[in-house]
């Protein structure tokens, strides 16, 4: 096909003539391109989309929340024992049992139980807690996470459940 | 045996050599100034011509340009750090301690690395006050503003993936809060204000997208090293480039327009 002078673009300063012929070739050119861009541009999208793209792995190697503390007699009555890798404090005062959050409800630092007080402080930002987890002081806007706790039927162990989490209240009376 | 001409061959291919790297004379005319300076691949980054009021430091204070001297400063000290340390959770830290007790020059290098971090964002800062009290982000300026905010981002990026990298407690906790701040944000994190609304969890928000986890471990010091050492050094670079090139588009770095 040979090109004629209607056919090319006219860009003159005087501003004649501008104009040029659509033609099949301008067509496909910027279908073919459009489409190439905009599946580019969907793989893009989908591959940092968020949930599902790739920085989410679908798989990570973390401690189970479901796990076993032992039998309930190992803890001493009145007492509180921190379980540093599973960042819980299991409380007991006589018969009842707690599972706390080791994790300050402010920022996210790991709270320490003080004995001397009798409540929990956070060294990053000094929030307080009573023994019951519930705050009192400082930033933290909101008591301890208090986790589901059950007694195993089979071996009579206590079960904590990270996933789960219950009311300030609850208590597992053994 | 000896050749008489020896010595001037010598001369002349020494000669030869310099010539093909500096193509340019001593001539002391504007001319060959300018072909001296945009002949050279280091020198034609400066601008041919400098104003008068360009080199007086009581109006830029030359920030920006020890901001990128520092950068520089920070590549090669943390290019050497990174041939002795291991971003592994049972590495990292002893990592970072032999650097500073048994690698000659390691504590030197460790420490103007840390120092330069936060020297960096010191004259990131007062390059950004000297910028807005002097009204240079005014047009044609505007769109380097721009750059240089997303440069001061990025400046805080740098020094906040870096900070978890000694893997000790002070990094740990800093990035634990800084990455619970970042849970917090709207939509995309699962404590965010209406999280709910896109069946966010903590499995799957913008925080586990950071860390690679619901807590901060191996994924995540894994993650801040490939951010600190590979991503935001190359995202840098680039928009240094166009930052740069951006002062001479818009009539140099100083004076009115």
């Amino acid at each position: 096909m040979e090109t004629t002078d209607t056919d090319r673009c006219n860009t003159s300063e005087t501003g004649e003539n501008i104009w040029f012929t659509f033609t099949r070739r301008h067509f496909l050119s910027l279908a073919g391109w459009g489409l190439f861009f905009a599946a580019m541009g969907g793989y893009l999208v989908r591959f940092f989309w968020f949930k599902h793209g790739f920085f989410y792995p679908k798989v990570v190697f973390e401690l189970s929340p479901r796990f076993t503390v032992g039998e309930p007699k190992s803890f001493p009555e009145n007492s509180v024992t921190k379980l540093k890798s599973r960042m819980v404090f299991i409380v007991r005062d006589g018969d009842s049992f707690k599972a706390l959050s080791v994790v300050c409800t402010h920022l996210g630092c790991a709270v320490e139980f003080s004995k001397e007080k009798n409540i929990f402080e956070c060294p990053c930002h000094g929030s307080k807690y009573y023994r019951n987890g519930v705050n009192f002081a400082g930033p933290a806007p909101r008591p301890l996470a208090h986790f589901e706790m059950v007694i195993d039927p089979y071996s009579g162990r206590l079960v904590v459940d990270k996933s789960k989490t219950v009311s300030v209240e609850t208590e597992l009376v053994v | 045996m000896k050749d008489p001409n020896s010595e001037k061959k010598f001369k002349d291919s020494v000669n030869d050599i310099w010539r093909s790297v500096f193509r340019h004379g001593y001539t002391d005319t504007p001319r060959n100034r300018v072909l001296q300076i945009i002949s050279n691949v280091w020198l034609h980054l400066h601008p041919a011509r400098v104003r008068e009021h360009g080199t007086k430091l009581r109006f830029t204070w030359c920030m920006g340009g020890i901001t990128f001297f520092i950068f520089l400063v920070e590549v090669i000290t943390g290019v050497l750090l990174m041939f002795y340390y291991t971003p592994d959770v049972n590495k990292a830290f002893a990592d970072t301690i032999d650097l500073m007790y048994t690698v000659p020059f390691g504590r030197l290098m460790r420490n103007v690395h840390r120092w330069g971090a936060h020297a960096m964002v010191i004259t990131v800062s007062v390059h950004m006050f000297r910028v807005f009290i002097t009204g240079s982000y005014k047009p044609p300026r505007r769109f380097n503003w721009v750059m240089g905010v997303f440069l001061l981002v990025i400046t805080f990026l740098l020094s906040f993936t870096g900070y978890l990298l000694p893997w000790d407690q002070l990094g740990y906790w800093a990035i634990t809060v800084g990455m619970n701040m970042g849970g917090a944000t709207p939509f995309l994190g699962h404590e965010g204000p209406f999280s709910q609304l896109l069946g966010i969890t903590a499995s799957n928000d913008i925080r586990f997208s950071l860390v690679g986890g619901t807590t901060i471990a191996a994924p995540a010091l894994l993650r801040a090293y490939v951010w600190h050492c590979v991503a935001i050094p190359v995202i840098a670079v680039a928009l240094m480039m166009v930052h740069f090139w951006r002062i001479r588009k818009d009539g140099g770095i100083s004076g009115r327009l």
